[in-house]
């Protein structure tokens, strides 16, 4: 697999092309980017472990620092979910609080530090999409979502940042392919439109156990397919 | 299909309201489903990561107003225990941004700091639950009550009591039946003095029954009212939500 080599030279490159800010740009790269772009199975965030450890200690430098890493991502998922950039906004707001105030309880051995505040971001836009007030904001918002711009920011680590998703999303999607297509609808509405799997079964026209079961299925081959070094 | 076989729903929230309510209470009694969980939702921030399904192909950046506002936020949302299933809530001591003659500090998260009510959303898997920082919350609430100098207040929150001790240098806003907050909203206890502005203290929620306790550790001097308004998550700075409560404070 030749991404991760791809990954370690645009690096080297693009700190070629900024020598004097390159190292403190990298240094103060927190995610999952770098050591992770090595082959390894799961995405090893060790630099974000690393944060997310010293803002359980009640540092709020790690924390500025680990939300710089983390907070387009968690903002993304939330929007997706949502559909609505208000609604979004909060829950993403919301989820970095509760990485704050939870991270003591994150527990390294466990899981990676970014799927804890993945998850975080996630329970906190599902919840928001059922409660009723935002199902009415979405239907408004369905049309006219319109994410909101940030300023484009350049510079290695942000480089680098990207790249790593897109190595990543690609995997995510060439898995996803190996899904039926009633397991990946199943996945679709429960993890994007936070459906319960009840609702996914009505939405799909299938009986309970037949949702519940596909979607079980679906889910535990991805983690199948994505364990498998790419 | 058993508990056992929710663990994939849970890892990617599809359980509905109950449901979750039934498999983190299993979650606790079951190491198999914590790893199971633990794993799945490695799987579940990938596909999240990815964006792949979600038809929104350029969700665009953070807005970069948002972060000042979560780190501002963060700045005076005490952290939680590292056990326990409990939140800890408390003041903590600002300097730069406090007046400078009152010095109210929040305990230190392993000691025994404040308590209320768990999160409405648990993190499930991650969590391992002890009552250890409970029991020492408890006993510090304890030490408070039971002093020389206590002096109690009733304070129309659902039945609660503030009860304070300027010789512990504490407090404690504790009670039963109160209602929610509105959704979206948390309760703040705030100190006002009889001059200058008032004092934020923690943020909290009730559990379901409304029961909750919030410890506040520090100089009680001066303090002549505490009440509690309704605000965003993480509390405010200065009051901005509706008044839920407020009691005089008498020595």
């Amino acid at each position: 697999m030749g991404s991760p080599r791809r990954l370690r030279a645009v690096s080297a490159a693009a700190a070629d092309e900024q020598p004097s800010d390159a190292w403190e740009a990298i240094d103060a790269l927190p995610p999952a980017t770098i050591r992770s772009a090595s082959p390894a199975s799961l995405p090893s965030d060790t630099p974000l472990g690393e944060l997310l450890r010293e803002v359980a200690h009640g540092s709020s430098t790690a924390f500025e620092r680990l939300y710089d890493a983390i907070a387009d991502q968690v903002y993304a998922l939330t929007l997706r979910v949502l559909r609505d950039p208000a609604l979004a906004e909060d829950a993403a707001q919301e989820a970095l609080l509760e990485v704050w105030s939870a991270a003591p309880r994150f527990e390294s051995h466990r899981g990676s530090a970014r799927a804890w505040i993945l998850t975080i971001a996630h329970r906190r836009a599902v919840d928001r999409v059922r409660r009723e007030e935002a199902h009415s904001a979405r239907a408004h918002a369905e049309h006219a979502a319109t994410p909101s711009v940030a300023p484009p920011e350049d510079g290695p680590a942000r480089v680098i940042d990207m790249l790593q998703g897109e190595w990543e999303a690609a995997r995510v999607r060439r898995a996803l392919t190996s899904l039926s297509d009633l397991q990946r609808e199943a996945l679709a509405l429960a993890y994007w439109r936070g459906l319960t799997h009840r609702e996914v079964a009505g939405e799909l026209g299938v009986p309970l156990g037949t949702a519940k079961a596909r979607l079980r299925d679906g889910i535990l081959r991805m983690r199948e397919l994505l364990e498998v070094a790419p | 299909m058993t508990l056992h076989d929710l663990a994939a729903a849970y890892a990617v929230d599809a359980l509905d309201a109950d449901e979750r309510a039934a498999f983190t209470a299993h979650l606790a009694g079951c190491s198999a489903c914590r790893d199971q969980v633990a794993s799945l939702r490695e799987t579940a921030a990938l596909v999240g990561a990815s964006g792949a399904l979600s038809g929104l192909a350029e969700p665009g950046r953070a807005p970069a107003a948002m972060r000042s506002r979560v780190i501002r936020q963060a700045a005076r949302t005490p952290q939680q225990s590292s056990r326990g299933t409990h939140r800890i809530v408390g003041i903590e001591a600002e300097p730069a941004r406090r007046a400078p003659r009152r010095a109210i500090v929040w305990l230190g998260a392993a000691a025994a700091a404040v308590l209320v009510a768990a999160f409405g959303i648990g993190i499930g898997g991650y969590l391992s639950g002890s009552p250890d920082a409970a029991l020492a919350a408890h006993e510090q609430a304890m030490r408070i009550i039971s002093a020389e100098d206590a002096h109690t207040m009733s304070v129309p929150l659902g039945h609660s009591s503030f009860v304070m001790s300027e010789s512990y240098g504490g407090a404690v806003l504790m009670g039963d039946a109160a209602p929610m907050p509105t959704a979206g909203m948390e309760y703040q206890v705030w100190m006002g003095h009889a001059n200058g502005a008032p004092e934020p203290g923690p943020t909290f929620m009730p559990e379901h029954d409304g029961t909750y306790m919030v410890l506040m550790n520090g100089d009680m001097d001066g303090v002549t009212e505490i009440y509690v308004t309704m605000e965003p998550p993480g509390g405010s700075e200065t009051p901005s939500g509706p008044m839920v409560a407020e009691a005089d404070v008498h020595l």
